[in-house]
């Protein structure tokens, strides 16, 4: 909108223009299966739910899968029953559904999504790119802030490690354990004036965290010929040591979601000079 | 009640939604304030969040994890919420957060070089 | 089914080396500006391959998941020719860039253009309809912190504009998807092609609004363009050159991918879709009104960056135009047209960049007797200018031909939008000629300029590839004829080689 107009025109038009979206989502809702209509055993997640996708591309491949017309006959897939501590050699090992999705399932979508995150961090240092400034009268925090903040450091840190390492078994993984690990850094600068994380370190753990995901990618390609593909055993579903490689590559995440936060947090904190002309 | 009960289950969240959605469209498009555009957006971004949770869940639906109490699949039927949008909001609100933390960077650098964060006078203002 | 996995390199290659980037900054700066031409290189001569000897249409799987179960790259070949043009342009911009980009964070700058040009390639490659989300967002994110990057103010309002608008956008596209699929659960983009018809009237037009209006914004359609004049003008001239020239591919490729594929009908001359409009139709619409507005307000102004964004603004209209008319004819002229747009789109940026460094400035006035102070510049503007206005022997030229072909051979009210198209394409010839007589006929006498040669480079490659395109136009003729088989069938050409079992409806 040009900025000359004036503001009650815009907010008519604003108002219109929403309302106009809201009535078609009131009539696109209407037709759309919601609540108690919501069928998941007709939508794709069945199969990952039931840790079945290898058995319906077979039905696929002999042609059962969809029946005429393309209506998929996803009721139709054959259930195998799943108890927790005791199905072995799933496709899948992961017990918790969600991350068997986010990163055997659809993990290349993971992986967009972590590079989203790291260009976005990347975007964030090189905009605000320059040599530090000196910081001007702020108040030194207490003393009982400082060591308060060291000791939760730990926890936190700790706290953070045991999310991602269990993202395959509770709710959570890589990327809230990576925001736990930046938080407890963003508590180390709020504990003293000028702190400064090492920077090289933080460099170098961002770059080798991302290629270890990308590696553990190109391993499924060279062994199993397919990018992303589980090239561990997967164990009894409900251990620690189960699911193939999503531990390692939530292991990967964390770390670098905890580092490209860090790294957000450091260049938005650390004021800097121009350094242009 | 019946039907009550039947509205809180089908509208409920999507009213809330849809309800977010427009708060934060109506934000973005009229405020000339850079900070509250971005507010705007992030508005916008839990709008669609919440509306991508809410066509995944069913009133009988249990949580998508397995555990040693938890049954997923009764009489080979999926009975719990649908875990397919709940991983796409994982995405969303990461890729959410990117654009946030990449606005207010923008954001600050506008600032630092017009002194300002209203958009009429950095239009006013020449280069 | 013709599976090719080791295609998943063309984007698994440029992430490894974008994370690896400050590594080797920590070396070198020009050793991370090296690292993104040579990744770019890779691609482009992957891509070569695969365009050249290896047989497509072909798939990637990813994760060992069959489609429409897991996610799937594929490489038919409209494909694999843009993702060839797109690393190709992408290598040129890259060594102009070895030249341009001096100061300021050169690493982390080589980060996002490399991630810039791999998510283009991935837009066009995705087969599944959120991963196209996500590499949209990944283009998205770094052309943000592109454009906001350099020494000028001007850059961050263009930037934030941007941002803004298209965030919305991608908004609007996710909660497209997200209606589809509570109604067809999947999100496999041929499964969800084949099964379009089994979804209702209602939601499907407005599911189809949405991600059409989510999509438009990057492929630069009215009224979701308010953000190209400012950013482009704003943002430094590497930058316009390949927002122009790399996510303009992407954006029009994902746009009609989805109109066509997957809400088109299969069967019958024109594609036309489900639903209660014709989202065909209203992309036209869309695109005559583009290419009048962009036009008309170029005409106006007095910087050459901000009239050549607006001249972007209208060819896009223009290439929108030409798919929008949904016949094989109507595509090609499209994709050549497309092809045509960016190379000499961002030829003509890089030109003006290199002007603006050497000290000639952006403004139509320093272009007053450029003939005399250096030529061979003036000799490539006026190639990039007469591609643009589809001069014969240029390579703009087919392309606007085969477009006004297939909207005479349409007929119907397509008359009347071609006759705005060609009304539009008067005003532009009258802006452009402008220039070129500014810089040949004027006889002010100024200092001589010398050309540097590593943007030269880039420079005479493009100009040489306008006259080849314009002398042989099959170079790109046979790629954009198989290019329209695919779109305008979408049965035969993308949905039964990713599902081979799928029945046909």
């Amino acid at each position: 909108m040009r900025n000359d107009t004036p503001a009650l025109v815009k907010r008519i038009t604003a108002l219109s223009l929403i309302t106009i979206l809201l009535i078609g989502f009131f009539l696109a809702f209407k037709e759309m299966p919601k609540g108690s209509a919501v069928n998941v055993n007709q939508r794709v997640s069945r199969l990952y739910v039931m840790k079945n996708v290898e058995t319906a591309t077979k039905m696929m491949e002999n042609g059962k899968f969809f029946a005429k017309g393309i209506k998929p006959l996803r009721t139709d897939v054959p259930y195998t029953p799943i108890t927790f501590g005791k199905s072995k050699n799933l496709e899948d090992g992961a017990a918790n559904v969600v991350t068997s999705i986010v990163v055997d399932y659809r993990g290349f979508d993971t992986l967009g999504e972590v590079t989203v995150l790291f260009l976005a961090a990347t975007g964030v240092a090189m905009l605000l790119f320059g040599k530090e400034k000196k910081r001007k009268n702020k108040t030194e925090p207490s003393l009982i802030m400082y060591v308060g903040t060291r000791i939760s450091f730990a926890i936190i840190f700790l706290f953070g490690i045991y999310i991602f390492v269990h993202g395959h078994l509770t709710p959570g993984g890589g990327f809230p354990g990576g925001a736990v690990i930046a938080s407890g850094i963003l508590g180390l600068f709020l504990g003293k004036n000028g702190y400064k994380p090492n920077h090289l370190g933080l460099k170098v753990f961002e770059s080798l965290s991302g290629m270890a995901f990308v590696i553990i990618g190109l391993t499924g390609l060279f062994s199993v010929h397919s990018f992303l593909a589980n090239f561990l055993p997967t164990g009894v579903i409900g251990d620690l040591y189960s699911a193939g490689f999503i531990g390692l590559i939530y292991i990967a995440i964390g770390m670098k979601v905890g580092a490209e936060l860090s790294a957000v947090v450091n260049s938005m904190i650390v004021d800097v000079e121009e350094e242009w002309s | 009640m019946q039907a009550l009960q039947i509205f809180l289950q089908n509208w409920i969240y999507l009213i809330g939604a849809m309800a977010i959605f427009g708060i934060g469209l109506y934000i973005t498009l009229t405020n000339e304030n850079i900070f509250k555009i971005i507010v705007g957006l992030d508005i916008i971004e839990s709008g669609t969040n919440l509306f991508m949770t809410a066509i995944a869940w069913h009133p009988k639906a249990v949580m998508p994890i397995y555990t040693a109490t938890n049954q997923l699949v009764v009489n080979g039927k999926v009975v719990s919420a649908d875990p397919l949008p709940q991983s796409l909001v994982l995405t969303a609100i990461v890729i959410g957060l990117g654009t946030t933390a990449l606005a207010l960077t923008i954001a600050v650098k506008i600032f630092e070089k017009y002194g300002t964060l209203d958009v009429r006078k950095i239009k006013e203002a020449k280069r | 089914m013709n599976i090719f996995n080791n295609a998943a390199l063309l984007i698994g290659v440029p992430l490894l080396f974008a994370f690896s980037i400050p590594l080797f900054g920590l070396i070198s700066k020009e050793l991370a500006k090296w690292v993104t031409l040579l990744t770019i290189g890779f691609n482009a001569s992957f891509s070569f391959y695969i365009l050249f000897a290896h047989k497509y249409p072909t798939m990637v799987v990813m994760g060992n998941w069959l489609p429409p179960f897991g996610e799937n790259l594929y490489i038919g070949p409209v494909a694999a020719f843009l993702v060839f043009v797109i690393s190709m342009i992408g290598l040129l911009i890259a060594i102009y860039n070895l030249w341009a980009i001096k100061k300021g964070d050169v690493i982390r700058f080589s980060v996002l253009f490399l991630m810039f040009t791999a998510g283009a390639s991935g837009i066009v490659l995705t087969g599944d309809i959120f991963n196209l989300f996500i590499f949209m967002e990944i283009t998205g994110i770094s052309s943000y912190a592109l454009a906001a990057f350099g020494p000028e103010r001007r850059a961050l309002g263009g930037a934030f504009k941007f941002l803004v608008v298209s965030s919305i956008g991608s908004t609007l596209y996710l909660m497209g998807v997200t209606l589809i699929y509570t109604q067809l659960g999947t999100l496999n983009i041929a499964e969800i092609a084949a099964r379009i018809n089994q979804t209702t009237p209602g939601l499907l037009t407005f599911a189809g609004i949405l991600i059409i209006s989510g999509l438009a914004v990057e492929a630069e359609l009215f009224p979701f363009n308010g953000w190209v004049p400012d950013t482009y003008t704003g943002a430094i001239n590497g930058v316009s050159a390949s927002l122009s020239g790399i996510a303009a591919i992407s954006a029009v490729y994902a746009l009609f991918r989805i109109a066509m594929t997957v809400f088109g009908k299969s069967g019958g001359a024109y594609v036309s879709t489900y639903g209660k409009i014709d989202l065909m139709a209203l992309i036209a619409l869309l695109a005559t009104a583009t290419v009048i507005i962009g036009e008309l307000s170029a005409l106006s102004q007095k910087n050459v960056k901000k009239m050549l964004a607006y001249s972007s603004m209208a060819q896009m209209g223009l290439i929108a135009v030409g798919f929008s008319i949904g016949n094989k004819l109507g595509v090609y002229g499209g994709i050549f047209q497309l092809v045509n747009h960016s190379i000499a789109k961002s030829m003509l940026f890089l030109i003006v960049g290199v002007l603006v460094a050497v000290g000639v400035g952006e403004n139509i006035d320093d272009f007053k007797g450029l003939w005399k102070r250096n030529p061979f510049l003036t000799l490539t503007f006026s190639i990039g200018a007469f591609s643009m206005l589809g001069f014969p022997l240029f390579g703009g030229f087919w392309s606007k031909f085969s477009i006004v072909a297939a909207s005479v051979q349409r007929g119907g009210w397509y008359d009347f939008i071609i006759g705005l198209v060609l009304f539009a394409s008067v005003v532009e010839a009258f802006y452009y000629l402008r220039i070129v007589a500014y810089m040949f006929a004027s006889d002010v006498e100024l200092p001589k300029v010398k050309t540097p040669i590593t943007p030269a480079i880039p420079i005479f490659i493009l100009a040489v590839s306008i006259v080849a395109i314009g002398i042989f136009p099959q170079i790109v003729g046979t790629f954009s004829a198989q290019a329209a088989g695919e779109l305008t069938h979408k049965m035969s050409g993308y949905i039964l080689h990713v599902i081979p079992s799928i029945a046909a409806h």
